[in-house]
């Protein structure tokens, strides 16, 4: 199995409500585990990662939450912001220029420069090195926006390459390029579920980031797989209960019938995880459904061991 | 629970939305399905549905028009269904045609690299592109009723107030100050300019390039003089999703996080004054029967009641029987509570239907009927 902790940069993409963050944070314990310097990032979304590593908010600017992690919610208009101080030097000159009413517009009417500066303030603290020249951190884990602006952000190199052909944006986006493709350094984990959407849009995905972008693919983790309840002569049983339909009682009815739903919803799964292994020549990792009310660190700590487990068995193999 | 005939009757618009994978694709084509059953003419707008899905509503060769699905439960009742997939980028393409002064601005925008990425870029566009659609399709179209699948989305003005950003970006002002002076003066002469405008333009041609500002400059500036349509257009978009006669609904997953974003959805519509004609909580596993306390059952007496033979059920099977039993328990008592709160936000008028979770996926006709039968309950 690929050693995906190798890479300086994970970047967690997958369909919204698969999981990303769940997954994401917890690739951020499995990196601390094995003693890596981490910054996890997440993009201008609700801030999911906090609540899931147990620390506290995540805000614009960097923070130490845990011992060895850094967490920063990267915002667009920050990090615009950011960047034009850094090429004009003077923040007075920043707010002379960039605040007027005219200028905000304009660069708000042009959506790639606002995912160009966020790819950029990414791949900035990819070189950050402390005092003595080494990287500020080993490892950074970015949890992407669900699919179709994850695709986009991650395409922008290549879109802003073919737009701008010479100066300040072109050298920096031929860079973020080169970082995005190395296959050394990046890699792109897949999340999806075991159901018919999407699984069809984690193929799709691959295809694009693979095929079309270049972008070289990490691991796939199949999540919230439903667990086998019983076994096959049982599952015989529960079917056998279901198509004859006899006379009885309702508590036996409701019994059953919560059984013959668990059997369902772990065959149908079971069709998903086949078709993904079959169309994806990715590793994969099933992650179980969690029979939980909310999401929370412990649930975090629960998959993160469980890819651990999963990592350790093959890596041995 | 009300169903949801009542909620929608009379609606000439009804708008589908909340956050991505709850099944709003699903909701739109089944209601879409009954509502042609019925003996109406439909149209369903859908964005980028899966593809089996797709098929069984006759999508996957079709594009940015409505493509008729024949069916003979339709015809039987003089109902039509018409569906389309929402392409921002055709969308745009026909806006632009439409709005454009002649065929030289039309090309000089189509043919602007920034217009592409402009077009294909999220925040706003997609919005846009689909409310923009809605307008045209529910006034020109000739259709009793235009159903859209949204953008998936987590609040609502996001989507509903796309078109009024798009105005703010594409602003007027914006030509006074930058792009006028830019195309007037061209990059190599801000010399020409007034103090500020030149040195603006300068500290901007350092910060992106000069080549690119001009690009940027020349896509928005091919714009002019389509604003004022543009702003008459947004206006009667906004109108139209303020009238009375189009309805929002709002489909939730069952998890108890997803249906607190539901009801915080519901409240944001009604904030902005926009109809809210009720919640769709899809793939619930809610058994009332479940609810009741199973655990001290003696199971293998009432399989024998049942005539089933007494080795058919050890005492392991019957363990892992209230074991899985106990999972729907506990998912029942909860949905319960959440339910019971979503119950009190709705109100008298609105629906609050609950779609139990298929046993398969749901992509041919049938299973669409079933799941529409279940809406309209």
């Amino acid at each position: 199995m690929k050693d995906i902790f190798n890479r300086r940069l994970l970047i967690t993409m997958g369909k919204g409500g698969v999981g990303r963050s769940l997954i994401s944070a917890a690739l951020v314990k499995c990196a601390l585990k094995r003693g890596k310097k981490v910054l996890c990032v997440q993009i201008s979304s609700e801030d999911r990662l906090s609540v899931l590593l147990g620390c506290s908010k995540a805000t614009t600017e960097v923070k130490e939450a845990l011992p060895g992690l850094s967490i920063v919610n990267i915002q667009a208009a920050e990090a615009l912001k950011e960047y034009a101080v850094m090429q004009v030097h003077l923040e007075f000159i920043y707010r002379l220029v960039f605040e007027n009413r005219a200028v905000k517009y304009f660069t708000r009417a042009v959506p790639a420069l606002k995912d160009l500066v966020i790819l950029g303030k990414i791949l900035f603290h990819e070189k950050e090195t402390d005092s003595s020249g080494k990287p500020l951190y080993d490892i950074i884990i970015v949890d992407a926006p669900a699919t179709g602006h994850g695709i986009f952000l991650l395409n922008i190199p290549s879109v802003m390459l073919s737009a701008v052909q010479s100066g300040p944006i072109n050298r920096e986006v031929r860079d973020m390029y080169k970082v995005l493709t190395d296959p050394t350094l990046t890699a792109v984990n897949f999340v999806s579920l075991p159901e018919e959407m999407p699984a069809n849009e984690t193929i799709e995905l691959y295809q694009k980031l693979l095929m079309e972008y270049r972008i070289p693919p990490g691991l796939l983790f199949i999540n919230a797989v439903f667990p086998a309840m019983f076994s096959a002569r049982e599952e015989g049983i529960i079917e056998k209960f279901q198509t004859d339909n006899k006379q009885c009682d309702w508590r036996l009815r409701c019994l059953m019938k919560c059984a013959h739903m668990s059997v369902a919803r772990h065959r149908l799964n079971k069709t998903y995880v086949e078709m993904l292994h079959e169309k994806l020549p990715l590793d994969s990792i099933k992650l179980p459904y969690v029979f939980a009310d909310e999401m929370d660190s412990s649930i975090t700590g629960l998959i993160s061991d469980t890819i651990d487990t999963e990592l350790n068995s093959r890596g041995r193999a | 629970m009300a169903g949801l005939d009542k909620a929608i009757e009379k609606c000439r618009v009804i708008v589908v939305c909340g956050p991505g994978g709850v099944g709003k694709t699903t909701c739109s084509a089944a209601i879409a399905y009954r509502l042609a059953m019925q003996g109406k003419k439909v149209a369903v707008l859908t964005v980028d549905p899966a593809r089996r899905l797709a098929d069984s509503l006759g999508l996957e060769t079709l594009g940015n028009v409505p493509s008729r699905i024949e069916h003979s439960r339709f015809a039987a009742q003089g109902g039509e269904l018409w569906a389309m997939m929402l392409d921002s980028r055709s969308a745009y393409d026909e806006m632009v045609s439409r709005y454009a002064r002649n065929e030289e601005q039309k090309q000089r925008i189509l043919n602007n690299p920034f217009y592409q990425h402009f077009t294909q870029a999220v925040g706003g566009s997609h919005e846009y592109a689909a409310m923009e659609k809605i307008y045209d399709l529910s006034c020109n179209g000739g259709y009793d009723i235009v159903i859209l699948d949204t953008p998936p989305s987590l609040h609502a003005l996001d989507l509903l107030q796309a078109p009024q950003r798009m105005m703010d970006v594409v602003d007027e002002s914006i030509f006074k100050w930058v792009i006028k002076p830019y195309l007037a003066a061209g990059k190599l002469s801000v010399q020409v300019l007034s103090f500020g405008s030149a040195y603006i333009l300068k500290i901007l041609t350092r910060f992106i390039g000069g080549e690119m500002l001009s690009d940027i400059a020349d896509f928005l500036g091919s714009f002019q003089g389509m604003f004022g349509d543009f702003h008459k257009r947004a206006e009667s978009v906004q109108k139209l999703l303020h009238d009375p006669n189009t309805a929002f609904l709002v489909v939730s997953s069952p998890s108890p996080a997803s249906m607190r974003e539901a009801a915080a959805f519901q409240r944001e519509l009604e904030r902005a004054a926009y109809n809210f004609n009720g919640f769709i909580v899809n793939r619930s596993l809610y058994d009332e029967n479940c609810l009741v306390d199973l655990s001290s059952l003696d199971f293998s007496e009432l399989f024998r009641s049942a005539g089933y033979p007494e080795e058919m059920i050890s005492s392991v099977f019957g363990n892992k029987l209230k074991d899985n039993w106990k999972i729907y328990n506990h998912i029942s008592k909860k949905f319960k509570q959440e339910n019971q709160q979503l119950e009190k936000s709705t109100g008298k008028q609105a629906a609050l239907v609950q779609i139990p979770l298929f046993e398969r996926d749901i992509h041919d006709i049938e299973s669409l009927m079933e799941f529409a039968a279940l809406l309209w309950d």
